[in-house]
């Protein structure tokens, strides 16, 4: 018997020790929390990009939702008497409200924002078990409470991104620009359609320079958020698929309806306004709602790409998503369910 | 042979063979031997030998164990074996005489052919690690005579294990006489010798050694952790060959394919030169690394010791490596022929794991194809169903997901325990259902006895009191009966 037996650690265990792997070979893998922080370091790109050419405040609500979560996270588990402090530090509860006050409009009052991350936290994911047990992506969950909740507030949109004027806080329009072009581009169609008096139709045009411009500006946002998603896919913390297939799916679609010409957006305007991208690479790459395997993923992309589509084109609401995703996330378990190992028997 | 053969999932971990550059070192055979009476799967075996009796070198002391030196058997009793739990089992104590080396073996039979019977009579056991009985793999295969190849399995691809590589280095000549043996044996079509390509060192010492054999191929796999398991590794050779992989239900040996470890070829070679199989080579991993012939028997400690790689305190020794091994709780434990590798090494602090946040990480290194995540939820559930789906029979527990999990979850730990609680609810179903078995059968008796009243419950009948010249005439009838 050895001397030292009884000081020797109880824990004498069959399987893998991570720790002497670590020691003999280096290997050193991404944990959760660096996951986390990894997905908040490509965030930092849009959202500087998001504040300087539409609206600082953006970083204001981005700071409060993101405190809002971690509080809310720390209740939660409070209550459930888990470790605070270990599980709080995961990042993950931030990175939830930093996705809430970037997927709404950075107007919003900041009572609801810090409502939608009370949503998010503890109705979409403490009610369900907490992290890694919640059906449904938390931060779409609060964006769709919050959208049906105040609809008004959610669709109040900086309309006017221009620094120079004075009422930055006053926006033109009661509408994402996503939704402005919309309505502008059927009336201008409605125009070629009657070939009504040309009047009317220069009194647009003033409009639609400022929207162009508008454009442009979140344009170069959604380029920022593909930059970030780059890093994400190199760094390998999100795989391609989900992305890919949503992105090829709605661009497909949205070809085939201005083809037929029932649509009033032309394919790069899509993929580069509104939430497409930051969608792509932010939202439907949530690995705990979304599919787990390659397959799936593909499955998943795609039918988020073709539901938003549907919502966009044919639905009442502006922008589809957040209920692309959620519809999409109640499938996960089929999908996962479809796609099992298959082994010769 | 420029490309090597895509393998499916695994890790390419940074190589880790420590003592490889030392020479062998032969370790002296202490005076007391101890053989655990374990067999294949933790089962207990009947010991062949009395206490008190004096044994040959090479002799058998139950199935698949063989005294690794001549002596007296001077106790059979419980003794600590290599076993994470640290429980003690029935073992047989060997008294010898001491020996300067491991392999000094006094008495040696004539060299023979290889055949089942001898390699049982040897009790020859895989030296990969499971300790399947040899004689049974092989009695398992129909016809020897139909081999269609030999696979020798040279990949060791698990980090800190180099018993394998080393006795490539040092002793290639008489590994290749013992698979020339079991050539000679079995006949096989194709004769290959599996090693991952980064072994240069060994690569080259196989390749002086077949440079004049044309009949045995060289097939270099990817250094991929787990290249060398046993199940993937036919996969992937039937694959090459264009024939479907392995159904769950099927060995190699029922594609004809008979897949042997280096060391376990080594020794039948042994074996075949009328040697006993006393000895291995194991890689030992501390304060001096290097690779030792350790007579089986001799104890963890006494090796480690010897090799000048005593454990401090609160160090822990682990026997195998860092993924598929176990940390003992009591060093005394002997050596037996599954052991392959000792570490020393100190008890780093272990996390408790995080969630699984389902990020699939584990799905794409699982080398035989698996959900880890999903086995995992369904082996928390304990949904049977689930895992039958998901296919936890397929599971090698290399550890692969282990090592890639953000969450750090003990997930094969989880897969082994699924598998065990699924093996004691079938044996429980068994037992049960026997039960059910003999209780219906008791009742179908009760009932037939009782609709058809035998003789002897007839005169008990109240109607009809028993006289006692009635007894004494069946006396007298009984008697006249036995005198006839």
């Amino acid at each position: 018997m050895p001397a030292s037996d009884s000081d020797r650690s109880p824990t004498a265990r069959r399987g893998v020790d991570l720790a002497l792997l670590r020691q003999d070979t280096g290997v050193q893998l991404r944990t959760t929390p660096a996951t986390m922080r990894y997905v908040l370091y490509a965030l930092v790109p849009g959202t500087l990009a998001y504040a300087l050419l539409i609206e600082a405040r953006i970083l204001f609500t981005v700071v409060i939702a993101a405190i809002a979560a971690m509080a809310f996270e720390a209740l939660a588990l409070t209550l459930r008497k888990r470790d605070v402090i270990r599980t709080v530090s995961d990042g993950s509860a931030a990175l939830t409200g930093v996705l809430i006050a970037l997927s709404v409009t950075p107007l919003l009052p900041v009572w609801q924002l810090i409502v939608g991350a009370g949503i998010a936290i503890l109705l979409a994911k403490h009610a369900y078990g907490g992290l890694g047990y919640n059906p449904f992506n938390p931060a779409m969950v609060a964006f769709a409470v919050l959208l049906v909740s105040f609809p008004a507030d959610m669709s109040h949109w900086p309309g006017k991104a221009d620094p120079a004027n004075e009422t930055v806080w006053d926006t033109v329009t009661a509408q994402t620009p996503r939704d402005r072009w919309r309505e502008l581009l059927r009336e201008q169609r409605h125009q070629h359609m009657d070939e009504k008096s040309l009047s009317s139709a220069s009194a647009k045009t003033d409009d639609t320079v400022q929207l162009v411009a508008v454009g442009w500006r979140w344009s170069s946002v959604a380029l920022a958020w593909l930059l970030g998603g780059l890093f994400l896919l190199w760094s390998r913390v999100i795989s391609w698929q989900a992305p890919t297939a949503f992105i090829v799916t709605l661009a497909l679609c949205h070809s085939a309806a201005s083809v037929f010409g029932t649509t009033a957006f032309d394919p790069s305007m899509t993929l580069l306004s509104g939430a497409a991208l930051f969608g792509a690479f932010f939202i439907i790459t949530d690995p705990v709602s979304g599919a787990a395997t390659a397959r799936g993923r593909l499955l998943f992309g795609c039918g988020v790409g073709l539901i938003s589509f549907l919502i966009r084109q044919f639905g009442s609401w502006p922008e589809g998503l957040a209920f692309a995703v959620l519809i999409m996330n109640s499938a996960v378990p089929l999908i996962d369910r479809l796609d099992t190992p298959r082994h010769p028997r | 042979m420029n490309t090597l053969p895509r393998i499916q999932g695994g890790l390419a971990l940074k190589r880790h063979k420590p003592g490889l550059n030392t020479p062998v070192v032969n370790l002296s055979r202490p005076r007391t031997l101890v053989f655990p009476l374990i067999g294949y799967g933790g089962t207990a075996l009947q010991p062949r030998v009395r206490v008190g009796q004096t044994l040959n070198c090479g002799e058998l002391l139950a199935d698949g164990i063989a005294a690794s030196a001549s002596g007296r058997v001077s106790a059979v009793e419980a003794r600590p074996y290599a076993h994470p739990s640290g429980t003690w089992m029935p073992s047989v104590v060997l008294e010898c005489q001491p020996c300067v080396t491991a392999n000094t073996c006094e008495s040696s039979s004539k060299p023979s052919a290889l055949n089942l019977d001898l390699l049982r009579d040897a009790g020859l056991t895989g030296h990969g690690g499971a300790g399947f009985s040899t004689a049974a793999k092989l009695a398992r295969h129909a016809a020897p005579s139909q081999c269609q190849g030999l696979i020798i399995n040279a990949a060791e691809c698990e980090p800190g294990i180099a018993c394998d590589e080393a006795l490539l280095m040092h002793f290639a000549d008489e590994v290749i006489a013992g698979i020339d043996a079991l050539i000679d044996w079995l006949q096989p079509q194709q004769t290959l010798i599996a090693i991952e390509a980064d072994k240069h060192e060994a690569i080259k010492c196989l390749h002086d050694a077949i440079a004049n054999k044309q009949y045995i191929r060289l097939q270099r796999l990817q250094p991929i952790y787990p290249s060398g398991a046993e199940r993937p590794l036919v996969d992937l050779l039937l694959r090459l060959e264009g024939q479907p992989r392995l159904r769950r239900d099927e060995t190699p040996l029922d594609r004809n394919r008979i897949c042997l470890n280096l060391a376990t070829a080594h020794a039948a070679g042994r074996i075949a030169r009328g040697h006993a199989i006393t000895h291995r080579l194991i890689t030992i991993y501390g304060d001096r690394p290097c690779h030792a012939r350790v007579a089986f028997g001799t104890a963890i400690e006494t090796v480690l010791a010897d090799t000048g790689n005593s454990p401090r305190a609160g160090d822990r020794v682990r026997v195998g490596g860092a993924l598929s091994g176990y940390d003992l709780a009591d060093i005394s434990a002997p050596v037996t022929a599954q052991t392959n590798a000792l570490s020393v090494h100190t008890a780093p602090s272990v996390q408790p794991s995080r969630p699984c946040i389902r990020c699939g990480d584990c799905i794409s290194v699982c080398p035989v194809g698996l959900q880890p995540q999903q086995l995992y939820a369904y082996a928390r559930s304990a949904d049977d169903k689930g895992l039958d789906r998901q296919g936890l029979d397929h599971c090698l527990a290399c550890g692969c997901c282990d090592i890639v999990c953000p969450s750090e979850i003990a997930l094969t730990a989880s897969f082994r325990h699924a598998r065990s609680r699924r093996h004691a609810d079938r044996l429980s179903d068994r037992d049960a259902q026997l039960a059910n078995t003999l209780h219906d059968r008791h009742q179908a008796r009760l009932e037939r006895e009782q609709t058809r009243p035998t003789r002897q419950t007839r005169p008990t009948t109240p109607s009809e009191p028993i006289a006692a010249d009635g007894i004494a005439a069946a006396l007298e009838r009984a008697r006249a009966r036995r005198k006839s």
